[in-house]
């Protein structure tokens, strides 16, 4: 079985914990607990009958991907990088995330995922998407398109000739 | 004639009042010489306040030891966390110390017994207090892991015990390693330890990877050598290739040779 390590990062606040916990245990919580460090587990998926283990590093929010420790990218296999569609200060700082991002692990798989879906209208999403082209919109409430996000990552990390960006 | 008369009224009137007065006025002068002159006034006061403050300290604990003491009652309770966190360290070190004495002790009264001893069997083998001690109370080592250093991914592990997800472990420890080893800006330096209760972590790091030992039990410094060696054999012998993209297989055989290699000799102990 390929083991592979994914990070979910972003600002706080933005919901990668409920992210994380909505795909490993399918559950959400609506009390907000904020991450303290990181938090580390997985979940095994069969992907054309090939087993392959997701470790995944739930990491404690930070206003600026600068300020999570690098070692904490390191080894990944692909980064999950959550944004509140709700709050526009958690995607004004987005680009230069991501670029900060690929000067620690150059060319690693980056997910751009807009979560909250479920608290916004589909005009604002219409807007969020054309101005931050996100990789998919979830909602770690409604558990919208959270299997579909990890499976696809799961996905294009066992198929050597993946498109990664 | 009227005028006249009234004057002498007045006058009259004024020698009865100093007569009348004259013991009166002279008591009031002295009480406000008293009053505006310090000294005076200390000279009267104080005996007083002496007296009183005799009384007080006299008198204190019978009258108010029940307020002093509900007010510091309530106060502890209020204060608890805060009385626990300046004693628990102290109280810790007390604890140490006392403990590390006692071992001492117990060393040299064992080397003691030694020495005098004139059995034939000290001339055959012979323990130092610190292997007696150790024989008592063996280390075991429980689990043993080894993990890649960037991304904390499992590279291989045995455990003589049911534990948590060993991936997990493998992620955590990683992190709290990375924390650790970031936190305190010590590039050339690397977490070799983490310590709770009679368990320990010994982590030993090689380039792209660190073997990781659970180890419950007291663990002497020349069994911690020894274990250093060992570990730095198995690497030498079992990992000197590429560990980037290990094949499928390469799991299940670290697996059955961590555990032939760390966990089994210790089973073998009286536990």
């Amino acid at each position: 079985m390929i083991s592979k390590k994914i990070v979910i990062t972003g600002h706080f606040g933005v919901g990668k914990t409920s992210l994380f916990n909505r795909f490993l245990t399918n559950t959400f919580n609506e009390k907000y607990l904020t991450t303290i460090g990181v938090r580390v587990d997985k979940k095994s998926l069969v992907i054309d009958g090939q087993e392959i283990s997701l470790v995944i590093w739930d990491l404690a929010g930070e206003v600026s991907q600068e300020k999570v420790p690098r070692s904490y990218f390191l080894g990944a296999s692909a980064i999950v990088y959550v944004f509140d569609l709700s709050r526009p200060a958690t995607y004004s700082r987005l680009e230069d995330d991501l670029v900060y991002i690929d000067s620690v692990l150059p060319n690693v798989l980056i997910r751009k995922v807009g979560n909250k879906k479920d608290l916004v209208s589909d005009q604002t999403l219409k807007e969020i998407h054309a101005q931050t082209k996100p990789f998919i919109f979830t909602s770690a409430r409604t558990g919208e398109n959270i299997e579909d996000l990890f499976e696809g990552i799961a996905r294009t990390l066992i198929s050597p000739f993946s498109n990664k960006k | 004639m009227g005028t006249a008369g009234s004057t002498s009224d007045t006058v009259l009137l004024d020698r009865l009042r100093d007569a009348l007065l004259r013991k009166d006025r002279e008591s009031v002068a002295e009480v406000k010489h008293i009053v505006e002159s310090k000294e005076e006034l200390s000279k009267r006061i104080n005996p007083i306040i002496a007296a009183h403050m005799k009384e007080l300290e006299e008198n204190f604990p019978d009258a108010y030891v029940n307020v002093v003491q509900k007010i510091v009652d309530q106060r502890m309770r209020q204060k608890q966390d805060e009385l626990i966190n300046i004693l628990y360290p102290r109280l810790g070190l007390l604890i140490r110390k006392y403990i590390n004495n006692e071992f001492r002790l117990i060393r040299e009264r064992i080397d003691q017994v030694r020495r005098n001893s004139f059995s034939f069997l000290r001339f055959w083998k012979r323990k130092t207090a610190d292997e007696i001690i150790i024989d008592l109370r063996p280390s075991i080592v429980e689990e043993v892991y080894i993990i890649s250093h960037e991304s904390g991914l499992l590279l291989g592990s045995a455990s003589s015990t049911e534990t948590a997800d060993k991936d997990m472990i493998a992620g955590m420890l990683t992190a709290i390693k990375s924390f650790v080893e970031d936190a305190f800006r010590r590039t050339d330096e690397e977490l070799r330890g983490i310590q709770y209760g009679g368990y320990e972590i010994m982590i030993h790091n090689f380039f792209n990877y660190y073997i990781a030992l659970a180890i419950a039990g007291t663990i002497s410094e020349q069994e911690r050598d020894e274990l250093a060696e060992k570990i730095l054999a198995f690497a030498a012998r079992e990992l000197n290739h590429d560990l980037q993209q290990p094949e499928p297989a390469f799991y299940a055989r670290m697996q059955k040779e961590l555990d032939a290699y760390f966990i089994k000799p210790y089973k073998a102990l009286p536990q």
